[in-house]
């Protein structure tokens, strides 16, 4: 039976638990409404950023503030507001919710789950926007983030509270590296947030997918706007995403977040900003575009001691057209990061994946993070595939080689092809240290140029299978003395007579895909 | 604060009001600069009062109230 006197007492409770409106409120009228922007009359007292309150429960930020008007794009109710809707201020910035409670969740970026499942109980909140740590509350990057590729962790290694771009062309891979960022941090004691701004719901849905699948969701929290969102969220979402990234930061956690894309953010925000009428400069770009990035990546910091040592690293995403990356945004954001992973199209068509660029890459503080026996052997690795390539290029014209030259150009085929590796295949740094060191030993003159990237492939897993004392005796934060450097040769060796033994019972053509 | 000393002040009322509550509002609307005082007589705020000074707007009325709860619940 139903017990109407305990629905009663329900309802009663929930009745108590209604907060008092603040009846004291400013408030105006809707003068305009279209494109997701409005003008509103009165409101004198309204601050910049405030979020304000539409007749209905729809909501809208503040941003232009005149003599006569206010100016503000809505982030909800879009269709639904009419003009003379009352509008009234709250006195309140826009905040995100936080809590531990947003691992493993998809929300929107006012901290509300999209993912269908049960409400975030959470009822912790940050303001969007926030002011960076100051110049007293950081410390010196000193720990790494492995990002479990090759040929990043040896040549532009990441420290925590890195600021490290990704750029490329669309289709080169910029993606699959942010996420195998993540997939890496599995054990690592580090929170990762995925931002995207303006992405494909498709494409959304098969990181989230891959998050799932490989368990990495557990410490993953997903910012999402895709791009049927309101614009005012796609330009919110890198915020929120700070500010849950901050949250755990100033607990004295290590946190990753990953900005894709920060081309669409711009865009986003030029939109609004075409729409409420502010002056348009390159590329129709507002005059604050640069202040709009440049204060996002300024909060991620590595904190001192003092403040509990936590950290941000941040991995933004910019996209290219045509590999250009003189253009306004990618020049903008190379200039804020300390870094950046350049990906090609021309290499990434050519099988070299990651397609990373070495030599336009760089890393302005993840070396003094790196540790140790990475730092001693990929120390000459950067200089050599420089060398190779300037050689090959020009080895192009030739056709005759003196043994010399011959083998220095077939040991940079296999360095190069010793760096390519399949997405979701992370190398954990005692791997890299052998891999590394095998690849540039004179072993590699052994294995057949088409078999070397197998070989790198197959290296780790016979060792764990077969010799796991080895990496037992790899300590990654001493350098690599003469005596394991032997050790490691000597197993490499082991597996390439085996692996050649392999070959001449299987044919070739088989293995090769 | 909107407080513009020639400015009057819109009052939403469910009934006619009486003299006494008249005095009262003046009053009270005349402490936060206004002039004088608009009445209007709207039913549908079932009761209380909405004063409006300004951009200012202080809902005191039932259906502001109901509307509140609706939101909140």
């Amino acid at each position: 039976m139903i017990d109407i006197q305990k629905i009663g007492r329900g309802i009663l409770d929930k009745l108590d638990s209604v907060q008092e409106i603040e009846d004291d409120r400013s408030c105006g009228r809707i003068t305009y409404a279209g494109d997701g922007i409005i003008h509103i009359s009165g409101l004198e007292d309204v601050k910049y950023n405030e979020l304000l309150e539409i007749q209905g429960g729809y909501h809208a930020l503040a941003l232009n503030l005149e003599k006569f008007s206010v100016g503000a794009v809505l982030l909800s109710g879009a269709e639904k507001v009419r003009y003379g809707d009352l509008v009234y201020s709250t006195g309140k910035t826009v905040q995100m919710r936080v809590g531990e409670e947003l691992l493993g969740r998809i929300v929107d970026p006012l901290g509300d789950p999209v993912d269908g499942l049960a409400a975030i109980a959470s009822q912790e909140y940050r303001p969007v926007e926030f002011p960076a740590p100051s110049i007293m509350d950081r410390a010196k990057v000193n720990k790494p983030l492995q990002t479990g590729i090759l040929a990043i962790d040896s040549m532009i290694p990441i420290g925590r509270g890195q600021r490290e771009l990704i750029i490329g062309d669309r289709q080169t891979g910029k993606t699959a590296i942010a996420v195998d960022t993540i997939l890496n941090q599995k054990g690592q004691d580090v929170i990762c947030i995925y931002v995207s701004i303006g992405q494909k719901a498709s494409s959304l849905a098969k990181i989230v997918n891959t998050l799932r699948n490989e368990g990495a969701l557990a410490y993953t929290c997903i910012v999402s706007s895709t791009a049927d969102d309101p614009v005012p969220l796609q330009y919110l979402a890198p915020y929120s995403g700070c500010a849950l990234a901050e949250y755990f930061m100033y607990q004295g956690k290590d946190v990753l977040i990953v900005y894709d894309d920060l081309s669409k953010h711009a865009v986003a925000y030029r939109t609004m900003s075409l729409l409420l009428k502010r002056p348009a400069g390159r590329e129709a770009y507002p005059g604050d575009v640069f202040y709009l990035h440049s204060r996002l990546l300024e909060r991620a910091a590595k904190l001192s001691e003092e403040k509990g040592g936590g950290s941000i690293t941040a991995l933004p995403i910019v996209e290219t057209l045509a590999g250009d990356i003189s253009a306004y945004i990618p020049t903008n954001v190379i200039s804020i990061t300390d870094g950046q992973i350049y990906l090609e199209s021309e290499l990434f068509n050519s099988g070299v994946r990651p397609a990373v660029n070495v030599g336009l890459s760089v890393s302005r503080v993840g070396g003094s993070a790196q540790r140790a026996a990475v730092r001693q052997i990929s120390g000459q690795l950067r200089v050599n595939l420089a060398q190779y390539r300037e050689l090959a290029i020009f080895m192009q014209f030739g056709s005759d080689l003196d043994a010399e030259t011959a083998k220095t150009l077939s040991r940079g085929a296999k360095m190069t092809d010793a760096l390519k590796q399949r997405q979701y295949l992370n190398y954990s740094v005692k791997d890299m240290v052998v891999l590394l060191t095998v690849s540039q030993s004179d072993l590699v003159d052994k294995i057949p140029e088409k078999r070397m990237h197998a070989f790198v492939e197959g290296l780790p897993d016979y060792i764990r299978v077969n010799r796991p004392q080895l990496l037992e005796a790899i300590d990654p934060d001493k350098k690599v003395s003469e005596e394991l450097r032997s050790k490691m040769l000597a197993v490499a060796a082991e597996y390439i007579d085996c692996s050649v033994g392999e070959d001449a019972a299987r044919p070739l053509a088989a293995e090769e895909n | 604060m909107a407080k513009r000393s020639d400015s009057l002040a819109k009052v939403t009322l469910a009934r006619e009001p009486d003299a006494e509550l008249r005095e009262k509002i003046s009053a009270f609307v005349r402490k936060r600069g206004c002039t004088g005082v608009c009445y209007t007589i709207d039913p549908k705020i079932v009761g209380g009062i909405i004063i409006g000074i300004g951009d200012t707007i202080l809902d005191g009325s039932v259906r502001g109230r109901l509307e509140h709860i609706k939101q909140s619940l």
